[in-house]
């Protein structure tokens, strides 16, 4: 509290000082992402938001154009909750926020960033559903949302991820049943298991998906 | 009584002299606050303005606005002053009187979310020395009319969707004395707009201006020349917008100028070596346009430049001698250019700087050690030049480094052995280089380490088993070496790994570590060209993120992990070794495992096979609870469990022997007649007979005729009393 406090104070000395923060809507997102996070390292030391655009911030990577790629805060004892503005990250292919201790809601505007192949949220104190709007990260590869406090069920929309390649949503409070079409079958039960769910959906005469 | 009367009535005149002058004081003061009132009450509901209300006793000549929220006036009672900032106005400037209000000196409305367009009544305000209305969602054009403002020295119009362009006839036209133009502007800011077109040269004849900031708009042409006539200019900030052609030279003779911002045009041609003039110089941005030529060579002649980027550009030539003593440096971004110069002879020391980035240029010498003394140094960045000679030891004592990104040069030498004092480090990005000896065993202090890439170099010697302290780890690459001996277990303690473990091209002996199982978040895997030998160990089937696997030039012989990664790869990924099989093209299929070590491995296989059917039991009980209310369709679900069951006893889909089943109608079956061939059978009789009873089981629900067979309640009731019965 006492750092938010502190950062708004220079925020807005720099305000007053210098004519404008940079316009950079990437930027903007992320140093609104910076002001919902507790951040007692001092990871984010270096998002300077007078900067033109994020791109010399650290833990922050981007492409020849100036925009942000890769995400990478796992590991960085930083707790707090996410916010909708990241989904204005529409050309980010790296979320790694693993292994923290960030709470609250996964937002669904997550679902908005089109490029993403890898998002890693495991091991943090994340609530509420996995967010339907994951079906349209048509580009996604890894989905690791274990060892959260998720709840609900798996939306079925997510057997349309074709590239999907690794899928874990293990030690959650996830129910309902496991899909099984598309890139689902071959994930092994070991990315589903410590949850309340119902073993995997069966198809047949009797529809067994009962949801929860 | 003439004179009586005279008397009287020049008393009488006198009191309605007197009558009108108070009047119209209050007069004035009820016209502001009228104009205010019906402007509030074109706004609709805007709870901040509750207390601008006309009380109800009072007349219309004591009503004063001067102590209603964001109102100031003067010792007359005129508003003078209107403060309404970021207080969440909607609405717009449409019904403001201004001619009701011009004892205006001040009006700031920035941060809302007023619309509608900027009212050309607003040239009335004849007094009026501040206008901010940036922020919000004003659209239309700029009135002519604030050429009327003479007396405005700030003026702020940024962040709105305001249209068009800047007309010259806004500012002075230059013949004197100036009757209209804004003549007194200091502070010009149209920050963020959709304004457009050129800049007039008129702006040249606003002799006080200080601050112009015209930044992310879509202004082009010509940076007028006779901004260098503007002798007070402090912050000139054009970045983000179309501008083309050259920088006038005569900008170098602002002395005043502090804050020069031309980042992202369309700029070319040679920067004015007059820039060198402008003693006052704290920050330089050229960053993102298309220079050629050479840099200001005395652009720190003045000695006070912080911020220096030149970035993205077709500079060539020298670093800028000034530079080498220019202490007060504190970011410098040059890369992407085509500048030639010499590390070590070129810079000096910079207590302050806390970034640089030459990557890309054609920079020799070395990395001398009076980098050491750059004590605030976050990144170091000289990736892709020519520099040579070795990393001076004194890099260590920088523990505030982030990132050293030295790849892509001719760095020969050893890496310091203090290496590991970088605890801060994140990056350390020293491929392609001519880098030899070994890799210090004090990297274990890299703790914060996330990216090692030290690939494509002449290391040699082991790789040290001190690397698997370094938890942080995400990326490994040591490719491209001559590293010998075996590879460290200790590797399969990183398990951050999460994008890529590259080992590949060495020299490498000994086995695969069965330790990578725990490697559970890395995607990619490298281990080809060396001499690995032995099996690809079967736990690295618990790598379940792997999507790319290349094993391809070892000696490596056995069968491939079961799961799918490894037996669904490129035959590539597994060619020229001595003997791998497994079901990949190429690989020649191996043989059952016919020779299992016995002893203790029947008694866990006897575990996994009553596992098995304790999970098909648990599967079968959760259904069974919900079926047994069904209809007769429900028997297909029962017949389904049965042929489940046949197949975890079997270990395949039971086929045939379901139909053999049927014909031969009320045959005992033993468990050794429908066994998994893989699996030695049972020795304890109670296993046999457990299992004898679940194939019994399996076989009435497998029965031809729906009707006959067991419901599922019946089943779940049957295998309860089973399990308990074999305890």
């Amino acid at each position: 509290m006492a750092h938010l406090y502190r950062l708004s104070i220079v925020l807005s000395f720099i305000l007053t000082v210098s004519p404008s923060l940079s316009t950079n809507t990437e930027g903007n997102a992320l140093h609104a992402l910076r002001s919902r996070l507790s951040d007692p390292t001092n990871v984010l030391q270096s998002w300077d938001p007078t900067l033109v655009n994020p791109c010399t911030w650290f833990h922050v990577t981007c492409d020849s154009s100036n925009h942000v790629t890769r995400l990478d805060l796992g590991n960085s004892n930083i707790s707090g909750t996410l916010g909708p503005e990241l989904g204005e990250l529409r050309h980010l292919k790296y979320l790694e926020l693993y292994r923290n201790d960030i709470g609250g809601k996964i937002p669904k505007e997550l679902g908005n960033m089109k490029n993403l192949v890898s998002m890693d949220i495991y091991g943090n104190r994340f609530e509420g559903e996995i967010p339907k709007s994951f079906a349209m990260l048509k580009s996604l590869r890894f989905l690791r949302l274990n060892n959260n406090k998720l709840s609900g069920s798996i939306p079925r929309e997510l057997t349309t991820l074709k590239d999907l390649k690794v899928f874990d949503v293990s030690n959650n409070d996830l129910c309902g049943t496991i899909p099984v079409d598309g890139p689902f079958a071959s994930f092994p039960m070991e990315s589903f298991e410590n949850n309340k769910l119902n073993g995997p959906e069966l198809k047949g005469l009797v529809p067994y998906d009962f949801g929860c | 009584m003439a004179l009586g009367s005279c008397v009287s009535l020049q008393l009488l005149i006198e009191w309605i002299v007197l009558f009108l002058f108070f009047s119209e004081a209050s007069f004035a003061s009820n016209t502001e606050a009228e104009a205010l009132l019906k402007w509030k009450d074109s706004l609709g509901n805007q709870s901040i303005l509750q207390s601008w209300v006309a009380p109800e006793n009072s007349s219309s000549r004591t009503l004063s606005p001067c102590l209603w929220r964001g109102i100031t006036c003067d010792n007359a009672g005129n508003v003078t002053q209107i403060n309404l900032p970021n207080v969440g106005l909607t609405g717009t400037l449409q019904y403001l009187n201004f001619s009701s209000l011009t004892n205006l000196l001040r009006l700031d409305l920035r941060e809302n979310q007023l619309t509608g367009t900027i009212p050309s009544s607003i040239g009335v305000l004849y007094k009026l020395q501040y206008l901010d209305l940036a922020t919000n969602l004003v659209y239309g054009t700029l009135p002519l009319s604030l050429a009327n403002l003479t007396q405005a020295y700030e003026l702020d119009f940024s962040r709105n969707n305001i249209t068009g362009i800047i007309d010259p006839r806004l500012f002075p036209d230059g013949s004197a004395p100036n009757k209209t133009g804004l003549v007194s502007l200091k502070n010009f800011l149209l920050q963020k707009t959709r304004i457009g077109g050129r800049i007039p040269e008129e702006i040249g004849n606003c002799k006080f201006l200080s601050l112009l900031a015209l930044d992310e708009s879509r202004f082009y042409g010509p940076i007028p020349s006779s901004l260098g006539n503007l002798s007070e200019l402090t912050v000139l900030r054009l970045s983000g917008n179309l501008f083309s052609g050259n920088i006038p030279p005569n900008i170098g003779t602002l002395s005043k100028l502090t804050d020069l911002h031309l980042l992202t045009n369309q700029l070319s041609g040679f920067v004015p070596a007059e820039l060198g003039n402008l003693s006052s110089l704290t920050v330089l941005h050229l960053a993102e346009n298309q220079f050629t030529g050479h840099l200001p060579q005395q652009i720190c002649q003045g000695g006070k430049l912080v911020n220096f980027s030149a970035a993205y550009n077709n500079f060539s030539g020298p670093i800028p001698v000034s530079l080498k003593k220019c202490h007060t440096l504190y970011r410098v971004r040059l890369e992407h250019n085509q500048l030639s110069g010499f590390l070590d002879q070129d810079f000096g020391v910079y207590p302050n700087l806390t970034y640089i980035d030459l990557s890309f240029n054609k920079v020799r010498g070395e990395l001398s050690p009076k980098w050491g003394e750059c004590k605030n140094l976050t990144a170091l960045r000289v990736a892709g030049n020519l520099l040579g000679g070795k990393i001076p030891d004194e890099v260590v004592l920088l523990n505030q480094l982030r990132v050293i990104d030295l790849s892509s040069n001719q760095i020969s030498g050893e890496l310091p052995a203090q290496l590991g004092k970088l605890s801060n480090l994140l990056v350390l990005n020293l491929k392609d280089n001519m880098l030899s000896g070994q890799v210090p065993v004090g990297i274990e202090g890299l703790s914060s380490l996330e990216d090692l890439d030290l690939s494509s170099n002449m290391l040699s010697g082991p790789i040290p088993y001190q690397i698997g302290e370094c938890s942080k780890l995400r990326f490994l690459s040591l490719g491209m070496n001559s590293f010998k001996g075996t590879i460290p277990y200790q590797i399969g303690n990183l398990v951050g790994l999460h994008d890529l473990l590259d080992l590949s091209y060495n020299l490498l002996s000994g086995g695969i570590p069965s330790q990578f199982a725990k490697l559970t978040s890395l995607a990619q895997l490298n281990l080809s060209h060396n001499k690995l030998s032995g099996s690809i160990p079967a736990s690295l089937s618990n790598m379940l993120s792997l999507v790319s696997v290349n094993f391809s030039h070892n000696n490596l012989e056995g069968p491939l992990p079961d799961t799918s990664i490894f037996q669904l790869a490129d035959p590539d990924s597994y060619s020229n070794n001595k003997d791998l099989c497994g079901e990949v093209q190429g690989l020649r299929r191996c043989t059952t495992r016919a020779n299992e070590k016995d002893g203790g491995m029947k008694k866990s296989k006897l575990v996994i096979i009553v596992a098995s059917i304790a999970s098909a039991l648990f599967l079968s009980l959760a259904l069974a609870e919900l079926a047994y209310t069904m209809e007769v369709n429900e028997k297909s679900d029962v017949y389904s469990f049965g042929v489940l069951a046949f197949e975890v006893l079997m270990g395949k889909h039971p086929g045939e022997l379901i139909s053999y089943l049927h014909s031969s109608a009320n045959q005992e079956i033993h468990f050794e007649d429908a066994p998994d061939p893989r699996l030695p059978p049972p020795a304890e009789r109670k296993a046999v007979d457990l299992l004898s009873r679940v194939i019994t089981l399996a076989r009435s629900c497998t029965r031809v005729d729906p009707r006959s067979r067991p419901t599922m309640r019946t089943v779940s009731q049957l295998l309860e009393m089973k399990a308990a019965g074999s305890e």
